[in-house]
């Protein structure tokens, strides 16, 4: 559609616009539902996570069962140091993610490592690490905008259909990203904890469980004790239903693992507790603070 | 960097900001546009950058010695050997040695052509297809008598380095825009507001349709064998055909907002090719700036249409089979080129256009470029063979609500309606308000910082 305009009108269109833009963006965000969980934060807590120099006495590492399920926060107030949360998506355990979490222990603390471990961080397709590759391959100039300018451009965050969608059917999906300690507290509402076996009954379907890689991780742990790091184990608790499915299909070789780590000194934690998991993988914030609180007793 | 970043709106700010300090200065105007283009080209990766001066002098100095007059062909052939050289190195030359690989292993003799090609060779430096084109038309235009010569070095890297243009086009020629580079031409309130406007356009485009399109895309083609519903996948060749419509042309008319900015006019790179009357319509429509490349580098020289049936024939299927393969360097995209090809012959042999209504043939060229387009997405033939399979097995197993339900929909419906509905002359009336048009930007800026999608790379990139 072509128009056309004199010159005093575009002046005064294109000053008007500068004025208005603004103006019209305040009316839009205040009409537009809040939404539950922010992707400028989800972008700026993942570069923070993997760039950010961090010196720690103790590093969680694992996969989402971790980064969402132990809170450093309460670790940090029972035991009075400083620990980090190294979970990533879908991550798998093997000695490259190991040496990451290394990187963010200082040199004279605790050095202690605990694994958040689950089936999944042993299968072929996780130990790809697909998350934290995508995030070393970033350009520096995209760590830069996300690490720095993204936490105060929340008010920027994008809506998507589907987010209009799940919040008139009621559905709401909760995170608030910690960057200092690489938690991330979430909740879903409602909540269903056989949300996720659908999922991972299909990933397990065609996955096999990687256990050469295994015992090269063993080998490394063992080279790390003689330099004075500790090591700690849980299998991070989900529902019973998810355990189920994740022992009728690998039990023998998650019990071998646990057995082997228990016979090179690392100290397996047993986490008894009442959980509760928002999808039947992950635990609700406040079942998170629970398991952080048992780990850190655990680990006096 | 991309256009839709927050470190491109920096360096264009800095770049906008000084340019109006030196636009009136030639030497100074060029050293600028040079500077800043090759420190935007160098942010994606500094090592192509000695490839992109490299190819563009050489082509400079061959110029120069062409509009001298001596030995002008044989300066001609150095800069297409040149120009060409270099996009069969680093963009053909991996094909090339798998394919010759392939075939003297059918013929028992073990090659191992692939894993000689030195690793420099095989990353594909951004943009080389766009700006080797672009060089190419400066040496055949002055040896044709149709361009003029740069003034300088400076003026002609600024031509080919030009930031807007310099990455994914559009196609510019150097008769076009050598003159505009060297006018001292002041840029007016209106054109830097025009400028705006079609920058904004642009990123809607890109940033609003073509991202969200690409969501329902990217995830149904990572499944091609677990989707069989025919239902599903014609819908998701339907959002693909404007996903690329909207992040190609997204591209483009943001390089044209920029452009118009700085007081430089870029020609239209797409016209609204879903509304195609005839396959050949379409190209006159779709990617214009290459389409019209072809035409005057390849099909004209070639003879075009002037030599009997058969040898208009053989021109034209040259023609696309070119335009497939400098898409990319893989049998989909030559295939993809025949099947245009192919198109464009039964449509002239049959007389389409002239026996058929209107309306139904711009019902096929739409469905018939959406289903060339199965071949452009696809990693491969034989998952390209298992769409169209699945597309014409009419088996439905998603029920249509579940479908609809989709939010890919919306976007693929707005798409539609920006494409081929025909504005009435009351909402002319209305658009034609001052108070109507600072309503319709600001939303449109709004819209697009509030509804963009999952960022995704522009698809032309990788060309």
């Amino acid at each position: 559609m072509r128009l056309k305009f004199t010159y005093r009108q575009n002046k005064f269109q294109f000053i008007s616009w500068l004025i208005a833009t603004p103006i019209v963006f305040a009316i839009c965000k205040w009409m537009l539902p809040q939404l539950p969980s922010s992707a400028m934060a989800f972008d700026g807590f993942w570069v923070n996570k993997v760039y950010e120099k961090a010196e720690n006495d103790v590093v969680f590492i694992g996969d989402s069962r971790v980064y969402r399920g132990i809170n450093p926060h309460v670790i940090d107030s029972i035991l009075d140091i400083k620990s980090f949360n190294f979970g990533f998506s879908s991550s798998g355990l093997d000695t490259f993610m190991l040496n990451r979490g290394l990187e963010k222990l200082k040199p004279n603390g605790k050095k202690t490592i605990v694994f958040g471990l689950s089936v999944n961080q042993f299968l072929t397709w996780s130990l790809a690490n697909g998350h934290y590759h995508s995030l070393l391959d970033l350009k520096p100039s995209d760590v830069f905008v996300r690490k720095y300018l993204y936490s105060h451009l929340k008010f920027a965050d994008p809506y998507g259909m589907s987010d209009f969608y799940y919040l008139y059917k009621g559905e709401k999906y909760f995170e608030t990203f910690y960057p200092d300690n690489g938690y991330v507290a979430s909740n879903k509402l409602p909540m269903d904890s056989t949300a996720a076996l659908e999922a991972y009954e299909k990933q397990f379907a065609k996955a096999e469980f990687g256990e050469e890689n295994f015992k090269v991780l063993l080998h490394r742990i063992k080279e790390l004790q003689k330099e004075g790091y500790r090591f700690y184990a849980l299998r991070m608790p989900c529902t019973h239903a998810m355990w189920q499915l994740e022992d009728s299909r690998f039990i023998g070789q998650m019990k071998k693992l646990m057995s082997e780590l228990e016979s090179n000194k690392v100290r397996l934690l047993d986490v008894q507790g009442h959980f509760t998991s928002y999808d039947g993988s992950h635990l609700t914030a406040k079942s998170a603070d629970i398991l952080s609180g048992i780990i850190a007793n655990k680990m006096r | 960097m991309i256009f839709n970043s927050i470190p491109f709106l920096i360096f264009f700010a800095i770049f906008f900001a000084v340019w109006f300090a030196v636009r009136k200065k030639q030497s100074i105007k060029y050293i600028w546009i040079c500077l800043m283009s090759f420190f935007f080209y160098g942010f994606w990766d500094w090592r192509f950058l000695f490839l992109l001066i490299g190819t563009g002098s050489i082509d400079y100095w061959c110029g120069k010695k062409i509009a001298e007059g001596v030995h002008k062909k044989a300066y001609l052939y150095l800069s297409v050997i040149s120009n060409l050289g270099s996009l069969a190195l680093f963009k053909y030359s991996g094909f090339i040695a798998e394919n010759l690989d392939g075939l003297l292993s059918l013929l028992n003799v073990q090659s191992s052509f692939k894993a000689s090609i030195p690793e420099f060779s095989l990353v594909l430096p951004l943009g080389i297809s766009f700006y080797t084109f672009n060089s190419l038309s400066y040496t055949i235009d002055l040896y044709k008598d149709k361009a003029k010569q740069a003034d300088s070095w400076m003026h002609f890297m600024a031509f080919i380095s030009f930031f807007p243009h310099l990455v994914a086009g559009p196609i510019i020629r150097a008769k076009d825009i050598l003159g505009q580079l060297k006018k001292n031409k002041l840029v007016k309130h209106v054109e830097i507001w025009n400028g705006i406007k079609t920058c904004l356009w642009g990123c809607f485009q890109k940033m609003v349709l073509a991202d969200n399109l690409a969501v329902l895309v990217n995830d149904n083609f990572k499944q091609i064998s677990n989707l069989n519903d025919s239902l599903v996948w014609w819908l998701t060749m339907f959002a693909f055909a404007f996903q690329i419509y909207f992040d190609f042309n997204g591209y483009s008319t943001i390089a044209r907002g920029l452009a118009k900015m700085c007081g430089i006019h870029f020609k239209l790179n797409f016209n609204h090719p879903y509304i195609a009357n005839s396959f050949g319509d379409f190209w006159s429509r779709w990617h214009i700036s290459l389409s019209t490349f072809f035409r005057d580098y390849v099909y004209i020289p070639l003879g075009g249409n002037r030599h009997g049936k058969i040898n208009t024939e053989k021109n034209r299927w040259i023609t696309m089979l070119l335009s497939g393969i400098w898409h990319g360097a893989g049998y989909t995209f030559l295939f993809w080129g025949a099947l245009h090809a192919f198109f464009l012959s039964v449509e002239s042999a049959l007389k389409l256009k002239k026996h058929l209504p209107q309306v139904l043939m711009k019902v096929l060229v739409f469905v018939g470029a959406t289903l060339a387009w199965v071949l452009f997405r696809a990693e491969n033939i034989q998952d390209a063979i298992s769409i169209y399979q699945k597309m014409f097995s009419f088996q439905i197993e998603t029920p249509l609500i579940e479908i609809l339900k989709s939010s890919a929909i919306i976007w693929l419906f707005l798409g539609m309606v920006l494409e081929w509905m025909k504005y009435p002359s009351a909402i002319k009336k209305i658009a034609q308000n001052n108070w109507i048009q600072v309503l319709f930007w600001s939303l449109v800026l709004v819209a697009t910082i509030l509804f963009r999608g999952p960022e995704q790379q522009f698809i032309y990139f990788q060309f």
